[in-house]
């Protein structure tokens, strides 16, 4: 069995299985047995890490994911991995969305980074930059002279595209 | 351990978006002393390789990248790249743009990645070729400054004949291509044989309703060492069968085939598949093909598949001898002993076909099965016939199968037939994924026609050329 303290101080207890999904706990075990100290995980709450155990006590006997060649682009990997309880599982609030995203990188389980960022551009697609900015709550930031850079940039882009 | 796949992370996105890896921000803090605690975390707050990550999983949408271009200043930097990253080349004026925007902006020599050679805008009349020996230079000038272009994509050039010292042997110095994509093309065999001879690092060749004659110079092809090259599609084109046959067995000698789809009906006739088959070699993991209700059987070579896709009803036999009887019985397919078929796709056999079909496979080991039909006809099957499918479905042969795609071609309102659907399927549960999806209609019968008469009509105007 491996513990783990989170950030606010609530701690968790599971099988080594499970635990060992997350690259950043197997590190800190060693890959070696049962770890008697509980590892501190400063940059991940309680609610989120109920998640992330969740996820990874699902995705327990999956088959480990195939190295993937250096230099393999994104869009020819292998994305199948989303099946409908993978789909169930990230449909959250927004914020903890982000949050299962960086505690996600934060303890290295890819397959999950993987769910989570394909969820967050699924969201954005088709979208114009006000819905984006909307949905997201983010502040624009341009200067007017900025803005109008921008939309030449993106003229010129589209001639070039077309 | 972590090190290592937070490296890897970085490797690919530096290769998405074409930029040295040093590039790439370097990891903002050190995650093992990391205390900063999670709270009120928006999209603006997420790291910028987070957010190049996410960027990443838009793909092609461009008016999406576009979009996210002009979001915030952190998206701004991260999509850029993404947005230059294809260009379109349809004439001398183009090209001359582009050089001077590249003036402008150095960064666009890392950004851009493929180029499409265009020629739809144009009348198709007695036209001077788009790019032509006088352009040559400004096209040298070009490849100069984009010396990271790995996919090179031409589109409708027409006036494609003569060897490869034309205006387009300019693209020769580009030494990083690893795709070539030809669609509705004409020319010379040699140009084409020229192309995949210049890049060493070509990993797939996909050609569509185009024409390239071959005359007798089919030493030079013979020559040809693509060692990386693993991918070839070939639809809706018109090929001697000898010459393609022997180019393909030169090739195979070079290449280790991963990937071929070919389409039998419109492209090669070619009754020699599968001694073709047998060229390919047993590192072939997805094979796609496409031939009418006649001629002999193909046999599919016991090669441990990953993935076929059969369209149309077929003739298909495994290579260990089956009693012919039961060959004629069947008239669809057999796969027998290859049982390591992962992704079986079917396309435009209705549901009693698929029935029948499935009766006669002997392999246990689908794990992805898909069916691709018109809308009309998903619209008129039954639930009924639904509900067949899912108890076959349901039985032991198909213990493996954790993923049932249901491919829906043309316009039409998917949500009635998704529920049609769905109400059919009660059977699947969480393992046996169901997966409802609109794809576009392939090119029509028509247009696949049109491809085979320009072939044809250039033989009978110019004899000394055969497409």
């Amino acid at each position: 069995m491996v513990t783990v303290v989170v950030s606010d101080g609530v701690t968790f207890t599971m099988e080594q299985d499970v635990a060992f999904q997350c690259g950043l706990i197997a590190d800190f075990a060693g890959g070696g047995g049962d770890q008697e100290e509980p590892i501190p995980i400063q940059a991940v709450n309680s609610t989120v890490m109920r998640k992330v155990i969740e996820y990874c006590e699902h995705h327990r006997n999956d088959p480990p994911q195939p190295e993937v060649p250096e230099g393999t682009p994104l869009e020819r990997k292998d994305r199948r991995g989303r099946d409908a309880w993978d789909k169930q599982f990230i449909q959250v609030e927004q914020e903890l969305l982000f949050e299962i995203i960086l505690a996600a990188n934060y303890l290295n389980i890819k397959p999950l980074l993987d769910l989570g960022c394909s969820q967050v551009a699924e969201m954005m697609k088709g979208k114009t930059p006000a819905e984006i900015q909307q949905m997201f709550n983010i502040v624009n930031g341009f200067t007017a002279d900025e803005e109008a850079q921008n939309g030449e940039g993106e003229e010129k882009a589209r001639n070039l595209n077309s | 351990m972590s090190e290592l796949r937070y490296h890897l992370r970085r490797c690919d996105i530096s290769t998405l978006l074409g930029t040295p890896r040093h590039d790439i921000p370097e990891r903002p803090y050190n995650l093992r002393s990391c205390n900063t605690v999670a709270t009120s975390y928006t999209a603006a707050h997420l790291p910028l390789e987070l957010t190049l990550y996410i960027i990443g999983y838009l793909g092609n949408d461009t008016t999406s990248i576009r979009a996210c271009y002009r979001t915030c200043r952190q998206w701004y930097h991260a999509a850029r790249p993404l947005v230059f990253k294809a260009v379109k080349i349809n004439g001398l004026i183009r090209i001359q743009e582009l050089l001077k925007m590249i003036r402008g902006t150095p960064d666009l020599r890392r950004w851009i990645k493929e180029i499409q050679f265009d020629d739809s805008s144009r009348p198709l009349r007695n036209n001077p070729p788009l790019i032509g020996l006088a352009d040559r230079a400004a096209l040298e000038r070009l490849v100069e400054k984009l010396p990271g272009i790995i996919c090179l994509d031409f589109h409708l050039i027409t006036i494609f004949i003569g060897e490869f010292d034309s205006a387009f042997g300019a693209l020769a110095a580009l030494k990083n291509v690893r795709r070539l994509n030809f669609s509705r093309c004409r020319g010379h065999f040699n140009t084409l044989a020229g192309f995949m001879q210049a890049y060493p690092l070509l990993e797939t060749v996909s050609i569509a309703e185009s024409g390239f004659a071959t005359r007798d110079q089919i030493e030079l092809v013979q020559h040809i060492r693509v060692p990386q090259l693993s991918a070839l599609s070939i639809i809706g084109c018109t090929y001697e069968q000898d010459r393609i046959r022997k180019w393909f067995r030169s090739a195979s000698r070079h290449a280790k085939w991963r990937s071929l789809n070919i389409d039998i009906l419109h492209s090669c006739y070619m009754r020699q598949t599968n001694g073709l088959l047998r060229d390919a070699g047993p590192h072939l993991k997805s094979l796609t093909i496409k031939f009418p209700d006649r001629g002999p059987d193909i046999q599919i070579p016991n090669y441990r598949f990953k993935h076929i896709h059969v369209a149309h009803s077929t003739h298909l036999s495994a290579p260990t001898p089956v009693p012919v009887s039961r060959i004629v019985a069947l008239e669809r397919i057999n796969l027998q002993y290859n049982t390591s078929i992962h992704h079986l796709t079917l396309h435009n056999l209705d549901i009693p076909g698929i029935l029948t079909l499935l009766d006669q496979l002997v392999t246990a080991d689908i794990r992805m099965l898909s069916i691709r039909l018109s809308h009309e006809t998903l619209a008129e099957t039954v639930v009924k016939d639904y509900r067949a499918l899912d108890k076959r479905l349901d039985g032991p042969d198909f213990d493996e199968l954790d993923e049932f795609r249901v491919l829906c071609e043309g316009r039409g309102d998917l949500s009635k037939v998704a529920k049609k659907i769905r109400q059919g399927f009660r059977e699947m549960s969480a393992m046996d994924i169901l997966y409802i999806e609109q794809v576009p209609t392939p090119p029509s019968e028509w247009v696949l026609q049109c491809a085979w008469r320009c072939g044809f009509l250039a033989d009978k105007l110019s004899p000394g050329l055969r497409f």
